[in-house]
């Protein structure tokens, strides 16, 4: 529990503050808007629903303008950038940028509900006042007349009697912009499941492109004034307080109490969401701007398992360590942009991409560059963004865990590492790495090969062999696999892999492992990172939690995941 | 995108779509607005929609994740077989469902969600191949729609006679049995892949 809290202290202190706000903003607004004497006559008809929806639509306004910032990825790269001062707690808050971008829309979704709900009641309310003839103050204010000349000004929208909600809320501008929006707000949640988001991207992708419906809507949805409240000259000239008991004469000349006067209040949510529509309309322009320059593909290799590498130059790229790009294949998609992480390291003259065939669009991009005869397809490319990896260097000893095609981040780590071994550099603040490579079957070890091979010898030239441990896990084992492992058992090299380090099966024990790195370095700080699924996440997170020292000073491990 | 199965997507909409269904015939019923018994349809119609999407179909490539606790109603479900099975059946039922709520405010999002889930089946269920051309499916369907108006034709004219002559039953006969055997072969065509684990 305690080593729970030192590792997400300013996560929990964030959704606190973010909750506080949200339940501020409701209280305030619903207090507002049950006392205050503006809005006396209106709460005569609807009650304590007006509260409810107008408490509601300002925490709608809050969470719509925080809705766009997490997805406005060149800010938070910039951030993360000018932020190397900060303390590395802040600056891992960045990586979880969607989980509060969920954490929003299922607010908004809440909201959404709120306010539906509590305007259900109230056109309920404004119809039944219309029809109701029995001359009470409601069926009076009702009956102001919306014709400006006759020297009134209206409370209840529905005009006459025979005007159902269903007309006034196709009719008017703010319900057929809630309409349009909450049903743009359904069709982007239903289509972001985890499992459609998984399954199936380019639903997601598009579908959620509704947003634009959404925050249009927003913008315009309060013109049509129909929350109304009285006017600040007819409160002075007759205070509710006084003449609400007097209506029925407030047609006679001699009543000191005259008919009320209403307005409607103004729209306020555009001032909310008009700095984060600019800002992201920025990104979208960066992100295009930076797509548009000339991508030269130099190299293309097809490693077995059906993995493309794409070695490529730009003009003006720079990256650091486990950067991700985006990529895009116009040939394929004009409008599908995919992120893969950089597996090239910064001291190289060119960045390179390792793509697996794992949907459509990867297939197809497969297929289109596998043809020998025909022009190799045009890429266009938008990067490099930051995630956790880049702090590796930043700790003592680090542990890195890759399942799968999950390893290449670390695979640009490792390059990195070779390359500032030659020159010497003494500023790496690395003293140690573990690696552990978790992969499912054989053929997907040969196109990382040729690094491994490469370091090994490295390590044994500068005479460095403890720095770097590695070791790989084969899952998909099976009794053939394993019988020849034993046959070759004295053998130098492995069998699969012709590495030094032997190949072993199954999956790691994290325990012993861990155990092992916490007895090894019993005063330093470990990051673990990790590359792979959510199951294995759990398993490192606890394992984290359980061999952290509660004494700052001994050993710490800090949990570092990969967001895609 | 041609890997893309749209049914999926439909499933998680109409499910969604059965939640604010029931919402919203809960607001409206509990509220007494006017014509408030649409509300109380508008739960029982969602509270069937919820159960009947609940179970999530088979994917064709790939593996599926289970929702939690869905293999006793898959059970109920695979009872009524073909008709649950083909999503023609399913975009119908959707669309029918969604009408008779469309009558009240407070359920009239749920009638639009529903309506663009049915949408989305009725997209699945004619194949990319064969969109804009008349499909061997598009016949059945056609030759059915022309069986049952047929079959309710003998029907209104058995009514209008009264039993008056034996020739008009005789007539009756072959219209009804041209229906009956047209849904069968609809029905039974099925849908192309097992929609459960």
């Amino acid at each position: 529990m305690g080593n729970w809290v030192v590792n997400h202290w300013f996560s929990v202190l964030f959704l606190a503050v973010w909750l506080g706000l949200n339940v501020f903003l409701f209280v305030d607004a619903f207090l507002k808007y049950e006392t205050a004497d503006r809005y006396y006559y209106t709460r005569k008809i609807l009650g304590s629903t007006l509260a409810c929806a107008r408490a509601s639509a300002l925490c709608l306004n809050f969470n719509s303008m925080l809705i766009l910032l997490p997805v406005c990825r060149s800010l938070l790269s910039f951030l993360r950038g000018t932020c190397s001062f900060c303390s590395r707690t802040l600056r891992k808050q960045l990586d979880h940028n969607l989980t509060f971008h969920k954490l929003v829309a299922y607010m908004i979704c809440l909201h959404t509900a709120i306010h539906i709900i509590a305007h259900l009641f109230n056109f309920d309310r404004y119809s039944r006042s219309r029809q109701a003839t029995d001359g009470s103050l409601v069926s009076i204010l009702s009956s102001l007349s919306h014709d400006e000349t006759k020297g009134g000004s209206w409370l209840n929208p529905i005009q006459f009697r025979n005007m159902t909600v269903e007309y006034v809320t196709f009719t008017s501008i703010a319900g057929l912009t809630g309409v349009i929006m909450t049903i743009a707000l359904i069709l982007m949640v239903t289509s972001a499941t985890e499992f459609i988001r998984r399954s199936y991207f380019e639903v997601f992708w598009y579908t959620h492109h509704l947003f634009i419906f959404y925050i249009l809507g927003l913008g315009i949805h309060g013109i049509g004034g129909i929350v109304r409240g009285q006017t600040e000259e007819s409160i002075n000239e007759g205070h509710p307080h006084k003449c609400a008991e007097y209506f029925e004469m407030w047609n006679n000349h001699d009543c000191r109490c005259r008919r009320p006067e209403f307005e409607g209040q103004p729209p306020e949510s555009w001032k909310w969401i008009l700095a984060p529509v600019i800002l992201y309309i920025c990104e979208r322009i960066l992100r295009f701007y930076r797509s548009q320059q000339k991508v030269v593909i130099t190299k293309v290799v097809m490693h077995p398992s059906k993995v493309l590498e794409l070695q490529m130059n730009k003009r003006g790229f720079s990256m650091e360590v486990g950067q991700y790009i985006f990529v895009n294949c116009p040939s394929i998609s004009p409008l599908e942009w995919h992120p893969f992480t950089l597996t090239s390291a910064p001291e190289e003259d060119f960045f390179s991409i390792h793509i697996r065939a794992a949907g459509d669009w990867t297939e197809n991009l497969i297929r289109a560059f596998e043809q020998q005869y025909s022009p190799i397809p045009r890429i266009e490319v938008d990067g490099p963004f930051g995630t956790a990896s880049e702090d590796v260097f930043q700790y003592e000893v680090a542990v890195l865990v890759g399942a799968g095609i999950g390893v290449t981040p670390f695979a640009s780590i490792l390059k990195s590492i070779w390359y500032k071994f030659q020159c010497a550099d003494h500023n790496l603040k690395t003293k140690k790495i573990y690696f552990y490579w978790i992969c499912r079957e054989t053929g997907a070890f040969s196109w990382f090969n040729d690094l491994l091979t490469s370091l090994e010898k490295e390590m044994e030239e500068l005479g460095k062999v403890g720095f770097l441990n590695y070791r790989l896990f084969l899952t998909g084992w099976d009794s053939n696999i394993v019988g020849h492992a034993a046959l070759n058992f004295d053998k130098a090299t492995d069998i699969l892999t012709g590495l030094k380090q032997k190949t072993s099966f199954g999956r790691p024990m994290w325990d012993n492992e861990f155990s092992t790195i916490a007895t090894s370095h019993p005063k330093s700080v470990v990051g673990v990172f990790l590359c792979g699924p959510q199951t294995l996440a759990k398993s490192l997170r606890k394992c984290c939690h359980r061999y952290s020292s509660l004494d700052p000073r001994k050993v710490q491990f800090y949990f570092n995941k990969e967001n895609f | 995108m041609g890997q893309i199965e749209w049914a999926m997507w439909a499933n998680e909409q109409a499910l969604a779509s059965g939640l604010i269904l029931i919402t919203g015939g809960i607001v409206a019923t509990a509220g007494r607005f006017t014509q408030w018994y649409f509300g109380a349809y508008s739960i029982v119609a969602g509270v069937f929609v919820c159960l009947l999407e609940y179970p999530r179909g088979k994917r064709k490539k790939g593996s599926t994740m289970e929702r939690w606790g869905q293999k006793y109603m898959t059970s109920v479900v695979k009872l009524f077989g073909p008709l649950t099975r083909n999503y023609y059946v399913r975009a119908v039922l959707h669309l029918l469902l969604s009408v008779p709520a469309g009558f009240l405010l407070a359920t009239i999002l749920g009638t639009a969600c529903l309506a663009i889930a049915s949408g989305i089946y009725l997209l699945v269920s004619v194949p990319p191949a064969h969109r804009g051309k008349r499909t061997q499916n598009q016949t059945q369907v056609a030759k059915c729609v022309c069986g049952v108006k047929c079959a309710v034709r003998s029907v209104c004219a058995f009514h209008v006679c009264k039993w008056s002559s034996v020739s008009r039953l005789i007539d009756l006969i072959p219209s009804s049995c041209q229906a009956l055997i047209w849904a069968v072969a609809l029905f039974s065509r099925g849908h192309p892949h097992d929609p459960w684990l």
